[in-house]
């Protein structure tokens, strides 16, 4: 081993703590590899890549209080040269392309072994896109077509819509928003209009088939 | 007194304006433009009757005995004549034939003929004045519009007499209303019916409150006491009342209610109309896609609980697999390490299967009510060590028989109390007693951690408020007691069934 020679130092993210034990004892068998800091959110990232100007940030995906995806971003705003990798159980094409468009080098699955972790780590270090095998073929694949309309109500609309679903009254739903009936009306007339349907009973169908409810 | 014949003339126009408008629907419309129009040839007539002051309707009459063999007293207008009887008259006369063609159009054929022939009884003077006019003449200086004028009438009379069609209307109407499934009620002006159709007489006459059989006359208030009509309330068509309910052979029946002023000439409030449609069909489809959209969030919320138990499972696994691949170098390098990395791959494995066990559970409530609650809650222990690394000191007791909405409770509060300590408490031990004490079930959660402030904290926090409205509602009792930086207890007493 080269002492003189820097080592790879690297942020842990993940909001479980299993993985963050096993992360480290993976980790302190690489001489020249080591963990910074671990933290369990993106704001836990942000924080401590603006401490430690570490090399690279294995990041989960899905965490409380804030995702990776924005995480990713807001440091690679700010931090251009971190490189950032995910690490996430979920291989859903959205989340994938999401995290390679906030700019992630590359895309891990926690299915992966120890040595597949270790090459993956050392190659986003040298600044080379990877990916699981499974991403990988995904990311080939044209992205699949939206099958749900765009929908596109105010927040108001949506609250409204929601009221109403839960079987209020015109009435009722003006009283608990504190609006009049009228504008509760007006309101109601622009989503059918909005979701291209005569009735309230449609409306509520096509609403619930895109979870606006 | 030869002045007096030019009143047929100078209003002949607005006549037949009258009857095209009222004829093709425009009644309010002509009554509301009826005073302006009239100005002009009432001024016309003035100045027909003045004539002799200042001679602008005509000039000297002189005796025409060469060109016919019958004499003609002639005489040349006056401007008046040509620049304001005539564009008036011919103007209005033009909107007439305008609104009379466009129904002709628009109306079913069966009008047509009608139609027809009233245009024809019009435009037959008019087309003869306008050739008088411009010089075409059969006989000089004669005339003949008003000799067609017999003729003219006798069509229109035909027409209007042999087509029927001022009777048709009011009895069209009448049987629109007599026929309606809407409810129709007249009020005077205090809220006394005073007319309603055959179906709200069907309905009404059911009311319990109906004093003798006398609906006419009865008061709204009394008969419907939830409408509450109010005269003041009013204004032009107010949508009165939504889901307005009015019982039926036994059955409950919605409508909405709509409410019209009557007025009386001169704006003066004269009574109400009110027309209750029936939207109970419509309602009751709105209620079945109610009660779906309630089925598709409760399975939704199931598979969001496992989704997460899923996601839970594979972090579990992927640090147990991460372990297991670093045994071999723990050999060569940490020895050790090798017990630690056993007893943590063993609580990994055991959790990830408790936690495959509970997505189960959650995709089958039938299983989650069936299965004994001290199994339920040997898993959950199970996958919060395999999370937290934390062993629970579980004491089970079995064949424990609960309700199942209580079952449900039981399991959902232990799940979100160790959701809490695995969160928040940062406890190094835990236990669990289950306990049935006679006829109750007695439920102990206890942890060594953080604990919080009861008093300071505020219950929608840890999800403590959906605890307690939990055990409320299958009449169990929770009681939280937690002291800072000792710990937390939760005791869940509920009865055995």
């Amino acid at each position: 081993m080269n002492v003189s020679q820097e080592k790879i130092g690297i942020i842990l993210i993940d909001d479980h703590r299993r993985v963050h034990q096993a992360m480290s004892e993976m980790i302190s068998y690489f001489d020249d590899i080591e963990i910074l800091a671990q933290g369990n959110n993106g704001l836990d990232a942000i924080a401590l890549c603006d401490q430690y100007q570490p090399d690279l940030v294995l990041m989960d995906v899905v965490m409380p209080e804030m995702d990776g995806v924005e995480a990713t971003r807001r440091i690679k705003t700010k931090h251009p040269d971190i490189k950032i990798l995910a690490l996430s159980s979920f291989k859903d094409n959205d989340t994938t392309r999401a995290m390679l468009e906030s700019g992630a080098i590359g895309f891990i699955l926690k299915n992966s072994s120890v040595d597949d972790l270790e090459n993956t780590i050392r190659t986003a270090y040298a600044g080379q896109g990877i990916f699981s095998p499974e991403i990988m073929q995904m990311l080939t694949q044209p992205a699949p077509q939206d099958t749900t309309e765009h929908i596109d109500l105010t927040p108001r609309e949506r609250e409204v819509m929601k009221l109403f679903a839960s079987g209020l009254t015109n009435g009722e739903i003006a009283a608990q928003l504190t609006i009049s009936v009228s504008t509760v009306k007006f309101h109601i007339t622009n989503i059918l209009g909005k979701l291209d349907v005569d009735t309230r009973a449609e409306a509520l169908v096509i609403a619930a088939k895109n979870n606006l409810v | 007194m030869a002045d007096l014949s030019f009143l047929g003339i100078t209003f002949f126009s607005i006549a037949w304006l009258a009857v095209m408008m009222i004829y093709t629907g425009r009644e309010k419309l002509f009554y509301r433009i009826r005073p302006y129009i009239i100005i002009v040839p009432i001024f016309v007539n003035v100045m027909i009757w003045t004539n002799p002051i200042h001679n602008l309707w005509r000039g000297e009459s002189y005796r025409d005995l060469t060109t016919t063999w019958f004499p003609i007293s002639f005489y040349d207008y006056g401007p008046l004549f040509y620049f304001v009887h005539i564009p008036f008259a011919l103007s209005i006369s033009f909107v007439a034939i305008y609104f009379l063609t466009v129904s002709l159009f628009f109306r079913q054929s069966t009008y047509r003929a009608q139609l027809s022939t009233l245009l024809i009884a019009f435009l037959l003077p008019l087309i003869i004045a306008i050739l008088h006019l411009i010089g075409i003449q059969p006989i000089a200086h004669f005339n003949a519009s008003p000799l067609v004028f017999p003729i003219s009438a006798a069509l229109t009379a035909w027409a209007v007499l042999g087509f029927g069609f001022l009777e048709l209307t009011p009895i069209a109407r009448d049987l629109v209303v007599e026929n309606m499934l809407d409810l129709m009620v007249v009020l005077d002006k205090n809220n006394r019916i005073v007319d309603l159709n055959p179906a709200a007489r069907n309905y009404l006459i059911q009311q319990e409150t109906l004093e003798s059989n006398a609906i006419i006359g009865a008061d709204i208030n009394a008969l419907l006491p939830a409408l509450n009509m109010h005269t003041e309330q009013i204004a032009e068509n107010y949508h009165l009342q939504e889901d307005f309910q009015i019982k039926h052979n036994g059955k409950a029946h919605m409508f909405d209610v709509f409410i019209s002023t009557i007025t009386r000439n001169g704006g003066q409030n004269a009574g109400q109309l009110l027309i209750f449609h029936d939207i109970t069909a419509r309602k009751q489809a709105e209620q079945a896609v109610y009660d779906q959209i309630q089925e598709l969030a409760i399975v939704n919320e199931r598979q969001r609980v496992a989704r997460e138990l899923h996601d839970s499972v594979n972090q579990t696994l992927f640090a147990a697999g991460t372990l297991a691949d670093l045994l071999p170098r723990a050999i060569e390098k940490k020895p050790e390490k090798i017990p630690e990395y056993a007893t943590h791959i063993q609580q990994l494995i055991h959790g990830a299967t408790a936690e495959m066990r509970l997505v189960l559970l959650e995709l089958y409530p039938d299983a989650l009510i069936n299965t004994d609650l001290g199994v339920i809650i040997k898993h959950l222990c199970e996958a919060f060590t395999g999370v937290t690394g934390i062993e629970i000191d579980y004491t089970p007791a079995m064949q424990i028989n609960l309700e199942k909405d209580a079952q449900l409770a039981f399991y959902r509060i232990t799940q979100e109390a160790l959701h809490n300590i695995n969160k928040h408490a940062q406890a190094t031990e835990v236990s669990i007693k289950l306990n049935k004490i006679e006829n109750t079930v007695e439920l102990l959660i206890q942890d060594n951690g953080a604990g919080f402030d009861a008093e300071n904290v505020s219950s929608e926090r840890f999800g403590l408020k959906n605890m307690i409205d939990r055990a409320k509602s299958v009449g169990a009792a929770l009681n939280i007691n937690s002291v800072q930086s000792k710990g937390t207890t939760i005791k869940l007493i509920g009865e055995a069934s």
